[in-house]
């Protein structure tokens, strides 16, 4: 049984809440703690930089926009993950019919040379290994490659990824084995 | 032994424990006995373990914040959302976008622009869903959009009368779609009022549909 939702809003003198009023400042420390994971997601999902930095922005815009509605029934940083989420699978879905992506093999490498933070620095691993894997996921196509990123990278499941997307899970579970079926064949 | 391999698609399933206990055994003991399928599973995993090792987070180039706030600053935070309609994008690749958003849902069930009583229902409410069952949070991004839908909506039904009828057609073709797109999402939300990227994916939709009736109701000044 559904109860009513509690009224959980954010301290009012945390970042969160100072934005939430319009405090500039409180929301660039909010981008400089989140915008490295969005940025990630935005790479890995549109699959070239150039158009990873523009969807950073528009989801920053959008958290921007949204912020009034985030009332701490879930950590911030969650909150802003599905929206950004939501933002690349919205942009995808203007841009699919427009053009056919090719993987811009040198974005990545830029994006790989200008990597600086990592949230965990056990999961180093052999620099040229994730290389190879992060090329072959932009090397995906569109639909196979949100369903790898969201699940076996973001750790989404089946039934989130389908809320997320509007597809259903079937879709969704054959988009991944797809996926995985073709980075195994691009990484031997 | 087992001769016959086991497909890929089990495999990876099996690897995301979406299979039987029943099934999960058999696999097991194929795998057991089958060297090829047991190098496949091996592969397979070790690519899961990969993906799920790739950094969580790739630091955006150091002037892309300066590029948000030049945007933000000019936008108020949070509630005035019919200030985003100043982005210059065509209100046809909304309008595709929006088909595109529902693509493959259920059937259409609602004609907007048909008469002008009918709009205020179509703007505020599903159909087959009562007031009691609307969580807050929907009748808050509900009641934020019905104002400027409901104005919009009379203003574009006035103007009917100076729009190609294929122009009227493509905009009530689009507004069936993204309506059904609105109720999919109040449903939804009605069963798991808590999910807050479904309720982004309500404001979304009612985005898109202020969009398309701003720039459609534009359309006789600027022809």
């Amino acid at each position: 049984m559904d109860s009513p939702l509690p009224d959980v809003r954010p301290p009012k003198d945390s970042a969160v809440a100072r934005a939430q009023r319009g405090d500039l400042e409180a929301f660039e420390e909010l981008y400089r703690e989140h915008a490295g994971r969005v940025f990630a997601l935005c790479v890995r999902m549109s699959g070239e930089r150039g158009r990873a930095e523009e969807l950073l922005q528009d989801v920053f815009i959008r958290v921007w926009e949204r912020l009034d509605s985030f009332r701490g029934e879930a950590s911030f940083g969650s909150w802003l993950h599905r929206l950004a989420v939501n933002v690349v699978l919205t942009a995808a879905r203007t841009t699919r019919r427009r053009e056919a992506r090719v993987a811009p093999v040198e974005d990545l490498v830029a994006v790989e040379a200008r990597e600086t933070a990592w949230r965990s620095g056990a999961h180093v691993g052999d620099p040229g290994t994730r290389l190879d894997l992060e090329r072959a996921i932009a090397a995906l196509p569109p639909g196979a490659r949100a369903a790898f990123v969201l699940h076996d990278v973001e750790g989404y499941s089946h039934v989130e990824i389908a809320r997320m997307t509007g597809l259903a899970e079937g879709t969704i579970r054959a988009q991944l084995h797809r996926a995985r079926k073709l980075l195994m064949e691009a990484l031997g | 032994m087992t001769t016959e391999h086991i497909s890929f698609e089990r495999m990876s399933d099996m690897a995301d424990g979406l299979v039987g206990a029943a099934d999960a055994v058999a696999v097991e003991r194929h795998l057991s006995e089958c060297a090829a399928c047991r190098e496949t599973y091996a592969r397979l995993h070790r690519l899961l373990d990969r993906a799920a090792s790739l950094p969580s987070r790739v630091e955006p180039p150091a002037n892309a914040w300066a590029s948000v706030r030049s945007r933000v600053a000019a936008r108020p935070s949070g509630g005035v959302r019919t200030q985003r309609w100043l982005r210059a994008e065509s209100w046809f690749a909304r309008a595709a976008a929006a088909v595109l958003l529902v693509a493959g849902s259920s059937a259409l069930t609602v004609l907007v622009l048909r008469s002008r009583e009918a709009a205020p229902d179509t703007v505020t409410r599903a159909p087959a869903e009562s007031a009691v069952a609307i969580p807050a949070a929907v009748r808050a991004v509900d009641d934020s959009y019905a104002g400027v839908v409901e104005e919009l909506t009379t203003t574009l039904h006035a103007q009917r009368g100076s729009l190609a009828p294929s122009t009227i057609a493509t905009i009530e073709r689009t507004l069936r779609i993204i309506d059904e797109a609105i109720a999919e999402a109040r449903r939804a939300l009605a069963a798991d009022p808590g999910n807050a990227a479904l309720l982004d994916v309500l404001s979304a939709n009612y985005e898109q549909k202020v969009q398309l009736l701003r720039r459609a109701s534009e359309l006789p000044a600027r022809t």
